[in-house]
């Protein structure tokens, strides 16, 4: 078992609104989706997993066992060592989560320098490497290009490389692909495949997109509230009416309408109680 | 309702919009798709009267609209920007946000006709007392599109209006729009990267790649997955993975 979670819950500060409420989860290999709309707690989710939430967030859990090993539990120093080499992290946009004032290649051959321990020119090749494996074409012009010289679809590659330079186990995705343009997220969501999937490796995807997880993942986790309404193999078999209302709500060219069905939310926020 | 002709936008060296022709009927909603650059929002804003410089020929309403607009000219078209967040001002309370470009365009500005507009998309007139920022995303976006139907215009300029809610939030959003054109008979341009929103709202899409229109689809070419120019077909499997 790679991932397997009882009973979690988080809040904040005083309050005794749970941003994650009880929520289990086992992942054995594969993709899994966690799918929810703003507020639903599905990226408060990866990143208590990641333990990178601020200390004013409260973590319960009967269990949250990563390899067999227990991350509640598990001294800072640990986790650090854990961090972005056994599991990663991708967040949604690498104009934000790249450094802005360093090269490329340095950001990348970090994760090698810090989690393989190589040298600094031994890292610099691993990185060099890396970024041909993500299908960078001129990789020693982007190697010396700082974030803002690249597009957003070579930024979102290059986060890629640099979180999967240490062959995680774990790969926690975060909106991958939401500040991409359309034609690129295909690609993007390719590369998680080969890289992550292929690899032995497991991943777990954040999405708002029910229809592109429903696509791409083997499975996906339907959060409302902090909850976990339903797990579902394909989409056809949602049952619970939160889904279904979701999936209703969008609009679908296959299946015009003059006016789209808005979800009554007096209606699931029952069934969800 | 708007005819464009010849239309070219250059910023120094970068020829941003090269020669589109694009005319509307009154009613009609028609859909930009592309990606970003692609020139689709600078075609929007050129449209409204945000950017100037641009060469070719632009009539709105039947009258011919030059780069420096008359307040009559201004009123004849409005815009509802992507983000609810950054489109409002701060420190300015709801009421005052909807009646500064009725009192600009020297229509009525009253309470009245604030409570009036903020009923229309479905908000209680309470809110003319409200900061933005006391108002969730979906409920700034009505304000923004209220903003832009206070001073009646015949056009309507979406750019990305539902791009930054969630689902059930842009549902709400899109039926709203829908209905008011029903009711006025508003004429839209929907600029968007999201072709299953473009096609559930337009009669027309048109597919931008470059600064130009390479294809024209109607919503049932999207459902069906018909497009002749590669670039479209591109995008259509782009979009809906599931279909293959």
């Amino acid at each position: 078992m790679i991932l397997d979670i009882k009973n979690l819950s988080v809040a904040f500060g005083r309050g005794a609104l749970r941003a994650v409420d009880s929520v289990d989860l086992q992942m054995q290999g594969g993709k899994i989706g966690i799918v929810g709309e703003s507020g639903s707690g599905k990226s408060t989710l990866g990143r208590a997993i990641m333990r990178l939430l601020p200390p004013t967030a409260r973590v319960t859990a009967d269990r949250m066992a990563f390899e067999g090993r227990e991350l509640l539990t598990l001294p800072e120093r640990e986790m650090r060592a854990m961090r972005g080499n056994r599991m990663a992290l991708i967040m949604q946009d690498p104009r934000y989560s790249l450094n802005p004032v360093l090269p490329i290649g340095r950001q990348v051959a970090e994760t090698a320098i810090l989690h393989k321990g190589l040298g600094k020119a031994e890292a610099r090749d691993a990185a060099a490497a890396m970024l041909e494996r993500v299908r960078i074409r001129d990789v020693a012009r982007v190697m010396k290009a700082y974030p803002h010289q690249i597009s957003g679809g070579m930024g979102q590659r290059v986060m890629i490389a640099a979180m999967l330079l240490a062959r995680p186990k774990l790969v926690i995705a975060d909106e991958p692909t939401s500040a991409l343009d359309v034609s690129v997220r295909g690609e993007v969501l390719e590369l998680l495949e080969d890289l992550v999937v292929a690899d032995g490796a497991s991943l777990l995807l954040i999405s708002h997109d029910i229809r592109m997880v429903a696509a791409f993942c083997d499975r996906m986790v339907i959060m409302f509230k902090g909850r976990v309404v339903e797990t579902l193999d394909r989409l056809e078999d949602a049952e619970h009416p939160y889904t279904r209302a979701l999936i209703a709500a969008m609009p679908d060219a296959r299946h015009p309408m003059h006016r789209l069905r808005v979800p009554d939310r007096s209606t699931f926020e029952e069934a969800t109680r | 309702m708007i005819d464009i002709r010849d239309f070219h936008v250059r910023y120094g060296e970068n020829h941003v919009v090269r020669g589109i022709n694009l005319s509307v009927a009154k009613g009609a909603c028609v859909g930009i798709v592309g990606e970003s650059g692609c020139g689709k929002s600078t075609v929007l804003r050129c449209l409204v009267g945000l950017e100037q410089g641009w060469q070719g020929h632009i009539s709105i309403d039947g009258k011919t609209v030059g780069q420096h607009r008359t307040h009559d000219e201004l009123s004849r078209a409005q815009m509802v920007f992507q983000d609810p967040f950054g489109s409002l001002h701060p420190r300015h309370r709801i009421g005052r946000a909807l009646a500064e470009p009725a009192r600009c365009m020297g229509l009525p500005h009253g309470r009245d006709r604030v409570a009036a507009a903020l009923e229309e998309v479905g908000l209680p007139a309470a809110f003319a007392d409200r900061f933005p920022h006391e108002l969730s995303g979906g409920q700034r976006q009505r304000v923004a599109i209220a903003r832009a139907l206070i001073v009646e215009p015949p056009v309507v300029l979406l750019d990305e209006p539902t791009s930054a809610l969630d689902v059930s939030v842009q549902a709400e959003i899109l039926n709203l729009l829908s209905d008011r054109r029903d009711e006025r008979e508003l004429t839209y341009v929907l600029v968007s990267h999201d072709l299953s929103v473009v096609a559930h709202m337009c009669d027309r899409i048109l597919v931008m790649q470059d600064g130009q229109f390479v294809d024209e689809l109607t919503p049932q070419d999207i459902g069906a997955g018909r497009a002749t120019h590669p670039y479209a077909r591109h995008l259509i499997a782009a979009s809906f993975p599931d279909a293959a």
